[in-house]
């Protein structure tokens, strides 16, 4: 069998998930070295913390922390270099949501249409000021309004509360939400339009890891947009920041005609290819 | 069915303390990212992560009736944004305590002593008055205390501090 892009990302997707259990267990046996969960995750010494997270503290608290600065760059780096792989590879939102596009396709068969360039723009624009709205937000009422409804952290807390304590909260209503509106109301709604994640790390991705069609291998046949679930279409070239580089175009090509560019800035690091 | 929907909107009880470190409930408010770490890394599964439907959600709390805090000071050390700080276990600020000598039974001439006994900072925070009766002195209210106490109602009030610096 060969091996695609979609095989990497789902069996990395429950890799991540499976952490998530994992480590509240480990904790559970006193195994405390290692701790937490996608919202900050490390040792004593080393960690790695969510980038908005830590800037929407910084702007509640109005205080420069160096320390969290340093733990927060490991996701934008991530960004920078590949792009929203966060979104794509390690969300655990973004796979109920893909179980959700899955069951979507299942129940509506037609309404499974490519966003219109308008409507894209529209998304985006959607994405950005939802999340300007929270960090200012954020920045007046002095708490850390994302975090509140930011559906990652609480799919993560309510694993680490179900493994630690047996119990599980109110809070996982926002999933089922969630859930509800991308299998009935747009596909991949949260995702395309409201993310505030998604958002920040979008804005770091000018010069990412891209998407690349080949113009003369293409035949035009349009699996590629049918196939995006962020809306995108790599048969005009319009992959935009909102590519979530999860590699679905490119496993779906009959042609082979498209692949991942590698990231602007380092030209020389090789990506490897799979078939 | 119905003890879970109140749990849903149930937020928030005055008598919650802050785990060692915190700063003003302000600070913890504006910099918690409710990452439950301290929760996690707590060996004796004192802390708690308040429920959804308040302001409070996903904030660190400790219940001292039902686990008080035995100032290990293990949180501090793994919160990536500083809510809570390393500091010496002796300048922590968690709440303040008073005995109430009219049912703590060795104010009554009873041998009882447990606060004294299982006190984290015995000697510092509650001292003995004729080798008997307890009386708080630099007490940061980790809450021990109050949870060891056999007495029914508890001797000892526990208030949460939360509006420090």
């Amino acid at each position: 069998m060969k091996l695609s892009y979609s095989h990497y990302r789902r069996s990395f997707q429950f890799v991540i998930l499976g952490l998530l259990i994992a480590i509240p267990l480990l904790n559970l046996l006193k195994i405390d070295t290692i701790q937490g969960i996608l919202c900050s995750i490390g040792t004593v010494n080393y960690e790695i913390t969510c980038a908005l997270g830590a800037l929407q503290s910084m702007l509640a608290n109005r205080e420069i922390n160096f320390s969290l600065l340093l733990s927060a760059s490991f996701f934008i780096l991530l960004a920078i270099f590949l792009g929203r792989v966060f979104c794509g590879w390690i969300c655990p939102q973004g796979l109920i949501s893909e179980g959700g596009d899955k069951l979507r396709t299942r129940f509506f068969k037609s309404s499974c249409k490519p966003d219109s360039l308008q409507r894209y723009h529209l998304g985006r624009n959607f994405l950005l000021s939802f999340l300007g709205a929270g960090l200012l937000a954020t920045f007046l009422m002095g708490i850390p309004i994302i975090c509140y409804i930011c559906p990652i952290g609480i799919i993560c807390r309510e694993l680490l509360q179900g493994t630690m304590l047996y119990k599980i909260g109110g809070e996982i209503i926002v999933v089922m939400i969630i859930l509800a509106a991308d299998v009935f109301v747009a596909r991949r709604g949260w995702c395309r339009y409201i993310c505030p994640v998604g958002a920040f790390y979008s804005l770091f991705s000018l010069f990412s890891m891209k998407v690349k069609r080949d113009k003369e291998s293409c035949v035009k046949c349009g699996t590629c947009q049918r196939i995006c679930s962020m809306g995108n279409a790599p048969i005009k070239d319009e992959i935009v920041k909102t590519c979530i580089n999860c590699g679905d175009c490119i496993d779906k090509c009959p042609e082979d005609a498209l692949s991942f560019e590698k990231p602007r800035l380092f030209k020389n690091i090789p990506i490897r290819k799979t078939g | 069915m119905l003890s879970w929907f109140e749990r849903l909107f149930q937020g928030w009880s005055e008598t919650y303390l802050r785990p060692p470190g915190a700063q003003s409930e302000k600070n913890l408010l504006a910099t918690c990212i409710k990452c439950g770490r301290c929760m996690t890394v707590c060996p004796y599964q004192s802390i708690k992560i308040a429920d959804w439907g308040s302001k409070y959600y996903g904030t660190p709390y400790i219940e001292p009736n039902v686990m008080p805090c035995y100032l290990c000071m293990k949180c501090p050390e793994v919160c990536p944004t500083g809510s809570l700080r390393v500091i010496p276990k002796e300048k922590v600020q968690m709440g303040q305590v008073q005995v109430l000598q009219k049912t703590c039974l060795s104010w009554q001439d009873d041998l009882c002593n447990l606060c004294y006994k299982r006190c984290p900072l015995q000697d510092s925070a509650i001292v003995l008055n004729d080798d008997l009766q307890p009386v708080i002195e630099n007490c940061v209210g980790c809450g021990v205390c109050f949870y060891v106490c056999p007495t029914q109602p508890k001797s000892i009030v526990i208030t949460p501090q939360r509006n420090l610096l």
